[in-house]
């Protein structure tokens, strides 16, 4: 070893060298006086970080962070009794007096775009952004989709479905395979998703047969290889998803 | 001591169980068992208490919400580091650096007591402690920092903080020789005979 590897590497501890290299190391230490001088040098401030890092600051009292944290926690999880969410989009249901199959297709198309924006809030995307949706749905879900459902309440769903449902244009827009979303969130993807699938039972024969793809992703149970499964099988699952899109929303 | 050590992480893996499958009394266990480790690292590395406090809470949420993901096979404390880590890194690098603090802006009787080696038992309030650290450490680049504080501060070994920042043994040591050096020539001046 020479002086300018010597300088290099004395700023690594013992433990750190590989042990040829460390008695190589103390080989040039001990038989150059420069260098040696260099080293008991550089001891100096080594002991100084030594004694910072046996400065231990006073923690939080472990109680209260305890507390602190079990309150940000629950604040976030889903209230008790929350089948009112789907007690409500029942209700919205009756109200708009709307058939399974309608229903069907209005929750899809608030699918779709949630779907997209589980990634993005806005801007154009291609039909990819479907699949990263969907593993990231797959791998959220796998921790606990109460924690997702964290935040949503009826009428996040009611909201979002009138909008579709009356017409409202900034909701998203279709240009071929892409689609703009304007807004969603998460929250409101997975739950209705959750709801999608609780009524797609009651979707009619002809519905199944005129879109396997889709029902088989609504009724499929939410185990992620059989999503993964579909998400690869996804160019047929658009086509259908964009013949549900009304024309008039696609831009061109 | 070791028995005490052995009970503490037969204790922690329990807790740890009970928190998978939702147990909210085991996580505050789990909380109050750990909340002081991941406070030691967020504060050395922030220099600052409220922050540290800040990055404490969210990364123990962080724990409870992705506590499905952990393999019991690595150490409960290097995974939860590396979500503090995480949260430190996301915040340093948001901060605006303040004027980063140099040793000559650190109060003398805190640099005598760095300096002068004739008072290891020095206690530090966390105000203190804070500014030391600052001083030292405030000038390197965020990597550099936690990978000091890491290694030399937190006292881990290199393998453990390349696992917690998912990167090559090679360069943890590359980071610690560049910030080593770069704290040597710091403290020079106060250290000279």
């Amino acid at each position: 070893m020479n002086c300018a590897a010597f300088r290099r590497e004395m700023y690594l501890r013992e433990e750190e060298f590989e042990p040829a290299r460390w008695k190589e190391f103390q080989r040039h230490r001990s038989s150059c006086a420069e260098c040696s001088l260099e080293y008991r040098n550089l001891e100096k401030a080594t002991e100084i970080l030594a004694r910072t890092s046996k400065a231990i600051p006073l923690p939080p009292d472990p109680a209260k962070m305890a507390t602190a944290v079990i309150i940000e926690l629950e604040k976030s999880m889903p209230a008790a009794g929350s089948t009112k969410v789907f007690e409500a989009f029942d209700a919205f249901v009756g109200w708009l007096g709307l058939s399974g199959v309608k229903v069907g297709i209005v929750s899809l198309l608030v699918f779709i775009c949630a779907s997209f924006a589980v990634e993005y809030t806005s801007g154009y995307f291609d039909i990819e952004g479907l699949e990263n949706s969907m593993t990231t749905y797959s791998a959220v879900r796998t921790t606990g989709p109460a924690q997702i459902l964290a935040g949503t309440d009826a009428t996040d769903a009611v909201t979002a479905l009138s909008k579709i449902v009356a017409g409202e244009k900034s909701f998203f827009e279709v240009s071929g395979d892409w689609v703009m979303i304007n807004k969603n969130s998460l929250e409101k993807f997975i739950l209705l998703y959750n709801d999608l699938q609780s009524i797609a039972p009651n979707f009619p024969p002809e519905f199944r047969a005129a879109h396997p793809e889709l029902w088989k992703l609504l009724t499929q149970k939410k185990a992620p290889k059989d999503l993964d499964t579909i998400i690869r099988e996804r160019k047929s699952l658009i086509r259908e998803l964009n013949e549900l899109i009304p024309q008039e929303r696609k831009t061109r | 001591m070791e028995r005490a050590t052995s009970l503490q992480t037969q204790n922690a893996a329990e807790n740890l169980e009970r928190c998978r499958r939702g147990d909210l009394s085991a996580f505050r266990s789990l909380v109050e068992e750990f909340q002081g480790y991941a406070f030691t690292l967020a504060f050395r590395v922030l220099c600052n208490e409220e922050e540290a406090k800040d990055v404490v809470q969210e990364s123990f949420i962080r724990v409870w919400s992705n506590i499905s993901r952990y393999d019991p096979a690595v150490k409960f404390t290097t995974w939860m580091y590396s979500i503090v880590i995480h949260l430190c890194y996301d915040s340093l690098r948001s901060k605006k650096r303040r004027g980063a603090a140099g040793l000559g802006d650190l109060d003398p009787s805190l640099l005598s007591s760095l300096s002068a080696g004739d008072n290891p038992e020095r206690l530090y309030s966390n105000k203190e402690l804070a500014a030391v650290i600052a001083a030292l450490t405030e000038k390197l680049p965020p990597k550099q920092k936690i990978v000091f504080v890491l290694r030399d501060l937190q006292e881990l070994s290199v393998h453990e903080v390349s696992d917690i920042l998912h990167i090559s043994q090679g360069s943890v040591k590359a980071n610690l020789v560049y910030a080593r050096k770069f704290l040597r020539e710091q403290l020079t001046p106060f250290i000279a005979d």
